[in-house]
């Protein structure tokens, strides 16, 4: 039950935050978070957690809001306050999310649908086992080179290869796991 | 020459490699030997410099490794030509569009024409029966021609430490022969970690068992060890079940041991 509270009440400050616009609230916000997550003890590592926070945010500046201000400036338009409001919000639902997640057990949380916790279930394993292949991509090919620079037909080749493994992986790993739920009499094979 | 001192290493907050001390020779035959999830893989991505310690030293013929190291260009090329890791999933090594090409990638790194590079692909392919294949994409072969393929670009650029991730996992018991002679045939040091008892004697003369607290419990002689039940049973390595039986009419049972 503890699990399903703490699911209602990320999502209800997941909507309250989302709907914040004044610059000052959402800075205050920001820094009791920011304490929140501090002091909580968490079973994660923080250091490692707040890098990925900050990674995500500059991605999703870099792509989304940092064009858009560019543009407005470019227009003859003053978008500081746009740009200033969607990356606070945008930390604040990442480390809300972090701090959320490291205290929710989702498994337990979502566990009112049968379907929804096998989901759930299948979709973390795979991420699991999906992440360390990408890891172990990454390594074997830092491994093998010799030459710090590498030709960019040779990483177009590696990237290439990559993207083909993981999408026949996902293919062959969701045909066998239809076959393999099918087998344990998860679905009612009228054919 | 290898030194590693004092080794620690966790991932999060769970400790896989604990007060980790090991030295390795030129040409030694290493055996690594441990349950899963002891360390193995883990100490062998130390080895080669994949990631790094979070306690303790690994030096490389004197030199201290470390990630600001491992980023010195003329270092790198040093290291990364003479240390090489064969990984347990062959898949995450092969990333070339021919075979021929992927035999040809580290040696066009070492900037040779590409006629040395040619004649070199030639030797090795031939040497691992991979000949017919070179024009096609290496993700259509077998297992075991994969196993193969990985195994001549790491020997093709000729290093002196060769460390192989459970190597026999994918193999089906003939590549797994061909792969022990070849590796005895090799005047280079193996390093290869394994959970098979069996295959230990004959992948090297020196073993290192990992126990299940992250530790090495036992460095010597193989066959000492694999003569020893009570430490292969503390180690992990041997269980004893019920066994059953018929004797004619009669049916009985006791314990018995097994390295599966």
């Amino acid at each position: 039950m503890k699990d399903k509270i703490l699911l209602l009440i990320y999502l209800i400050l997941l909507i309250f935050i989302s709907l914040l616009r004044s610059l000052d609230v959402l800075l205050i916000s920001l820094v009791v978070l920011f304490l929140v997550y501090l002091i909580l003890p968490l079973k994660i590592n923080k250091i490692k957690s707040l890098k990925k926070v900050f990674f995500t945010v500059s991605l999703f500046s870099g792509i989304v809001t940092l064009p858009y201000f560019v543009a407005g400036f470019f227009m003859g338009e003053n978008r500081w306050n746009y740009f200033f409001a969607i990356n606070l919000r945008t930390f604040e639902l990442a480390f809300l999310t972090v701090i959320f997640l490291s205290k929710i057990n989702l498994f337990k949380a979502l566990d009112f649908s049968k379907n929804l916790t096998m989901l759930l279930v299948l979709v973390s394993g795979l991420v699991v086992i999906y992440s360390k292949t990408l890891k172990d991509f990454q390594d074997a090919f830092n491994s093998r080179t010799i030459e710090k620079k590498v030709q960019i037909q040779e990483l177009r080749n590696y990237i290439k290869r990559v993207v083909v493994f993981f999408f026949e992986k996902s293919k062959e790993t969701s045909q066998e796991t239809y076959l393999a739920m099918k087998s344990r009499g998860f679905y009612y094979d009228n054919t | 020459m290898i030194i590693l001192k004092n080794i620690y290493y966790q991932y999060d907050s769970k400790v896989v490699l604990n007060d980790i001390h090991l030295s390795i020779k030129e040409k030694e035959r290493i055996v690594i030997l441990g349950i899963n999830g002891c360390g193995k893989t883990t100490l062998l991505k130390i080895l080669n410099a994949l990631i790094f310690p979070h306690k303790g030293s690994y030096t490389y013929n004197d030199v201290l490794i470390t990630e600001k190291k491992i980023r010195e260009k003329d270092f790198s090329r040093r290291f990364r030509r003479e240390v090489v890791l064969l990984f347990q999933n062959p898949d995450v090594m092969l990333f070339n569009p021919t075979v021929y090409d992927e035999i040809a990638f580290s040696l066009r790194q070492l900037q040779l024409n590409e006629n040395e590079v040619k004649d070199r692909v030639l030797y090795w392919a031939n040497l691992f029966e991979l000949t017919s294949f070179l024009d096609l994409p290496p993700f259509k072969l077998s297992g075991g021609q994969k196993q193969k393929l990985c195994l001549a670009c790491l020997l093709a650029i000729e290093p002196k430490f060769l460390l192989l991730d459970e190597p026999t996992a994918n193999l089906d018991p003939k590549t797994s022969g061909w792969l022990i002679d070849l590796l005895y045939d090799l005047q280079i040091a193996t390093v290869v970690t394994t959970h098979n008892i069996s295959l230990a004697p004959e992948l090297g003369e020196r073993l290192i068992v990992m126990g299940e607290n992250h530790r090495i419990i036992y460095d010597g002689p193989t066959m000492q060890f694999l003569n020893d039940k009570e430490k292969m049973l503390a180690a992990g390595l041997l269980h004893k079940h019920k066994h059953r039986h018929r004797h004619g009419n009669v049916e009985h049972s006791h314990y018995h041991f097994h390295d599966f």
